[in-house]
């Protein structure tokens, strides 16, 4: 009997019948069916298959179909022909080599637009790459844990050492339980002299490898962690200790950890956001423990850790057992802390933890807002883009409405010439990617420079996949941008449009394209005006007084050196003018602080302090209003404290004079005022000028800040190492104290570089936009033109005529824009300083004037063009 | 004679002619296949099948709905008389040449 259960494949069947037409197609699909039951019975149902489509394929390709599609032609409904969208592209292709200013300028405008989401697209595609190279990904869960302390909730990536082990133990359904933790921190000692830091190291159990997949260069997953004081390597570490990369089986010392055998090196691999130069087993940390080598943390309980656990799960596990156990734990470790907290632990997906935004992550993390912000930007460039498109063909209306027309009467239905201006759109947004990939591979490096760790977590690199996904996001966009002027052309009625009834070119009631001009170049403000009021924070923090002296001054870090025998070694030098001591650099975060309680008050205030030698003061050039600086010569205990006139002002003394003698009293040790400074910025300009005292404590001292005269730096810099390399076997390392403030003040510079390429994107847009419309514009009032040139009227006087609706439009978006800019800045972006410079005329009136110069010439040349053509020739016309 | 027919036409045509009222599409095929024992594609035997119907020597018309091919009606295939007088051209035309070269044709044994 027939057999029902293998159908033959449905999706060939629907192709062939979407193809041919159902009512076509009747007899021959059920041929086809007949036959394919027959194969079933007597051979796999595979092959029956198979047979099915070379069949179909056969029947696709013969005459018998294209036969009887042709007697079908009649038939409505079969307008999907191939050779009807043979003629959609050849028509889209003659339109546009008819127009080709107008393609050129959409053709920029879309793969401008597009570029940015071109960029967003391959960051989330590199985001959903990551740790997908693990053979078991979709079964590794993590235990994060979520700590409320009553005033905050917050979920942390870590969970308790001690999970591993009961889960081990307890929980059915696991087939692997991986314990990490990344305390691993030092440097590997090459020579007595010389060591290497690694950034980060992980203490993990054996079975890491099994779970997550990272192919070994060398050595043997299976044992490679089983002995203690085993340690892995990655390929770059490796290479940095040596130079062929041949570590396997050297012994390597650790700094304060002893030594390690090399058993594997971990190869170079796909994105993981577990981030490590070095791994050794949780075993040898315990020995370590045991050893006092390290401080003991592996069973703290406390709410926060450094341990991971990641559980590799069972086939068919439920988590019963395992949400018990983890409940149970919860308890426990909320106990241990005086149930002060409560505490509950969940799993997370492995792929899901790129995309989380935990506290404590273990390596690297992305974040969702980053990419959901990303998104936003790239959708606020995209969107005037596609609006340009639709503007611009609208616009051009005219030309094209009698075509239209045509093909209406002789027949053309609505859906079909929305599917035919659809279409064309469909192909000047593909051909505009390609603009938009050149854009994109101009900025990419620069745009992963700008943020953090982007060469570790981002590649945006194109492969057959994200370019496939360029291509639907192309189509999308053509089809986007499309779908308002297709919907007009097909709405158009065939009457009017061949009765020659021409439209106004004038921006008259077209009130969505007024409006259109208006937001982008309003849009296109507000990045320039955020360009210059950035640039001139820049300016402005670049040169500011930080109320001590910046220049010449080289900060050099002391290292294992004495300071005496550096004073004394370094002096020599003639270049060398004075020498002082500090622990932190000004300017900086480098200030520490400490909390005082004032003999008035009950309250605690909290002071900033930096401990500097005698000379400090005099060297930096920091204004002394009373006193004198700390006297000469070593203190074995410390005495005196020279304070700011904050520190005065939040303790009531009104003058600096009256501070001087005045006793604090200082983790139970009486200090005295002996000088007071003029407030400086030891802080960055973000923050306030706070109390602040100087101390002097040599064993605090890091930095010795030497004051040069000299007219050759290099020369100087190069004797002062000299000096240097003959009093230690460190590196030495020295920067210039202006240098140092200026490096802090990159985030603007980054700023500035995002603000002027998205500015620069929005006003290309917009300008091209803008320049298609009074193009059009323009073209359609070339014949009034001429009339109003025959009555007498001045090139000036129609250049005029012709601009000012522009223009007007224009006036209004820099009136939305300029107030809602400064209100921006000055109220939320600038907050982030705390020293800021104001927002001025200049700026905006700058910024104002670049718009208005830009728009100038666009509607300038267009008009003026117009306006100098012969009327003789114009009057002709048609 | 109007209209030239090939080999597998003539085949095509004789089967249709064999199967009488039951000629359709799968039968043909079959049939064809199961005497001459070679296989035959369905997209080259429906091409031949349009051919000679456009020659006009065959028609077709929809049967009623059958249960084993999901509802699909079969296509059944008549002879026309062109088609019937188009055979006994060529049948004649055969005879007269197998009459003539006897001789020549009889197969050493």
């Amino acid at each position: 009997m027939n057999n029902f259960n293998h159908q033959p494949p449905r999706w060939i069947k629907r192709l062939f019948e979407w193809y041919c037409s159902p009512e076509v197609a009747e007899d021959l699909v059920g041929d086809m069916d007949e036959i394919f039951y027959q194969n079933v019975r007597s051979m796999s149902p595979f092959r029956a298959k198979l047979k099915y489509g070379l069949q179909s394929l056969t029947l696709l390709f013969s005459y018998a179909v294209r036969h009887r599609k042709k007697n079908f032609s009649t038939i409505p409904d079969s307008y999907h022909s191939f050779a009807m969208y043979q003629s959609y592209v050849k028509i889209a292709v003659r339109s546009l080599a008819k127009q080709k200013v107008f393609a050129v300028i959409n053709i920029v405008c879309l793969a401008v637009g597009m570029s940015v989401g071109l960029m967003a697209l391959s960051a989330w595609v590199d985001v959903l790459k990551v740790d997908n190279f693990h053979s078991a990904a979709d079964r590794i869960f993590r235990i994060t844990t979520m700590v409320d302390d009553k005033s905050e909730r917050r979920e942390f990536a870590s969970s308790h050492a001690f999970l591993a082990e009961k889960l081990r133990a307890e929980a059915t359904g696991l087939e692997e339980v991986v314990a990490i933790n990344n305390e691993f921190v030092s440097e590997v000692v090459v020579s007595p002299s010389v060591t290497i830091p690694f950034r980060q190291g992980y203490y993990v159990t054996p079975n890491f490898l099994d779970v997550f997949n990272f192919p070994l260069l060398a050595g043997d997953k299976r044992t490679a962690l089983v002995k203690p004081f085993s340690i892995l390597l990655s390929q770059e570490t490796a290479e940095k200790l040596y130079r062929d990369g041949q570590a396997l089986g050297k012994v390597i010392e650790i700094k304060g950890l002893g030594q390690f055998e090399v058993t594997g090196i971990v190869a170079t691999h796909p994105r993981s956001h577990f981030y490590f130069d070095v791994v050794t087993s949780l075993a040898t940390r315990e020995q370590l423990e045991q050893q006092d080598k390290i401080q003991r943390s592996l069973m703290s309980l406390e709410p926060v850790t450094s341990s991971y656990t990641y559980l590799l799960l069972d086939e068919n596990a439920n988590g019963q057992s395992l949400q018990k156990i983890l409940k149970q734990s919860a308890s426990q470790v909320m106990h241990a802390n005086e149930n002060k907290i409560s505490l509950a632990y969940s799993l997370q997906p492995l792929a899901d933890i790129p995309m989380s935004e935990l506290n404590n992550e273990i390596g690297l993390s992305w974040g969702y807002m980053s990419l959901i912000i990303f998104f936003f930007l790239s959708f606020l460039v995209l969107l005037p883009a596609c609006f340009n498109y639709a503007n611009i063909s609208v616009a051009r209306a005219l030309k094209r409405a009698k075509e239209i027309g045509l093909r209406k009467v002789s027949g053309g239905e609505s859906r079909h010439i929305f599917l035919q201006m659809v279409m064309e759109t469909v192909i000047i947004s593909v051909i505009s990617l390609s603009g938009a990939m050149l854009i994109f591979y101009g900025v990419r490096s620069q745009f992963l420079q700008m943020i953090v760790n982007g060469e570790r977590t981002f590649s945006l690199e194109v492969t057959p996949f994200t370019f496939l996904i360029f291509l639907a996001f192309a189509i999308l966009t053509g089809f986007i941008a499309g779908v308002i002027p297709a919907s007009y052309f097909a709405r158009l009625n065939p009457i009017q449009t061949l009765r020659n009834s021409s439209a106004s070119g004038k921006l008259s009631k077209v009130s969505i394209r007024k409006g259109l001009i208006v937001v982008q170049f309003a849009l296109s403000l507000v990045f320039i005006l955020g360009v210059s009021i950035i640039v001139k924070q820049y300016r402005y923090a670049l040169n500011f007084d930080h109320g001590f002296q910046k220049e010449n001054i080289l900060d050099v870090q002391l290292k294992d050196v004495n300071e005496k025998v550096f004073r004394s070694e370094i002096g020599k030098l003639s270049d060398v003018q004075s020498i002082s001591m500090s622990s932190s650099i000004p300017g900086n975060w480098g200030a520490s602080s400490e909390y005082m309680t004032l003999s008035n008050a009950s309250d605690s205030l909290q002071i900033y302090q930096m401990f500097v030698d005698e000379h400090y003061i005099a060297n930096l050039g920091i204004t002394l209003l009373a006193g004198t600086s700390f006297p000469e010569g070593q203190l074995d205990e410390e005495h005196y404290i020279i304070v700011n006139e904050t520190f005065l002002k939040r303790n009531s003394i009104t003058s600096p004079h009256e501070a001087l003698g005045k006793s604090f009293l200082f983790r139970e040790k009486s200090m005295s005022i002996i000088g007071v400074v003029k407030d400086f910025h030891f802080l960055p300009l973000q923050e306030q000028i706070y109390p602040f005292m100087f101390r002097y404590n040599p064993k605090f001292f890091q930095f010795a800040n030497l004051k040069l005269r000299s007219n050759d730096i290099d020369a100087t810099l190069a004797s002062i190492e000299a000096s240097w390399n003959r009093l230690t076997e460190q590196k030495f390392e020295a920067q210039f104290l202006k240098h140092e403030l200026d490096d802090s003040l990159v985030s603007y510079r980054s700023m500035v570089k995002i603000f002027g390429f998205l500015g620069l994107l929005a006003i290309t847009i917009s300008s091209l936009g803008l320049l298609a419309v009074v193009i059009s514009s323009a073209e359609s009032r070339i014949r009034e033109m001429g009339i109003r040139k025959v009555f007498g009227a001045s090139n000036t006087n129609m250049v005029m005529t012709m601009s000012r609706g522009f223009l007007k439009l224009i006036a209004i978006a820099i009136a939305i824009a300029t107030p809602f800019t400064y209100f921006m800045f000055d109220s939320f972006f600038l907050k982030m300083y705390f020293y800021r410079a104001s927002i001025g005329v200049p700026e905006i009136a700058g910024g104002i004037g670049f718009l208005l110069a830009l728009v100038c010439l666009i509607i300038g040349t267009q008009t003026f063009r117009v306006a100098r053509i012969n009327p003789v020739d114009t009057l002709k016309y048609e | 004679m109007k209209g030239y027919i090939g080999e597998f036409e003539e085949l095509v045509l004789l089967t249709i002619a064999v199967l009488g009222d039951d000629a359709y599409g799968v039968l043909i095929k079959e049939d064809i296949e199961n005497r001459s024992n070679r296989p035959i594609s369905i997209g080259a035997l429906h091409s031949t099948i349009a051919r000679l119907e456009e020659k006009g020597f065959l028609k077709s018309f929809l049967g009623g709905a059958t249960q084993e091919r999901g509802g699909r009606r079969k296509r059944f295939y008549q002879l026309t008389h062109a088609g019937k007088s188009a055979l006994h051209d060529i049948k004649n035309l055969r005879d007269e040449l197998w009459k003539k070269s006897k001789a020549n044709l009889a197969l050493e044994l």
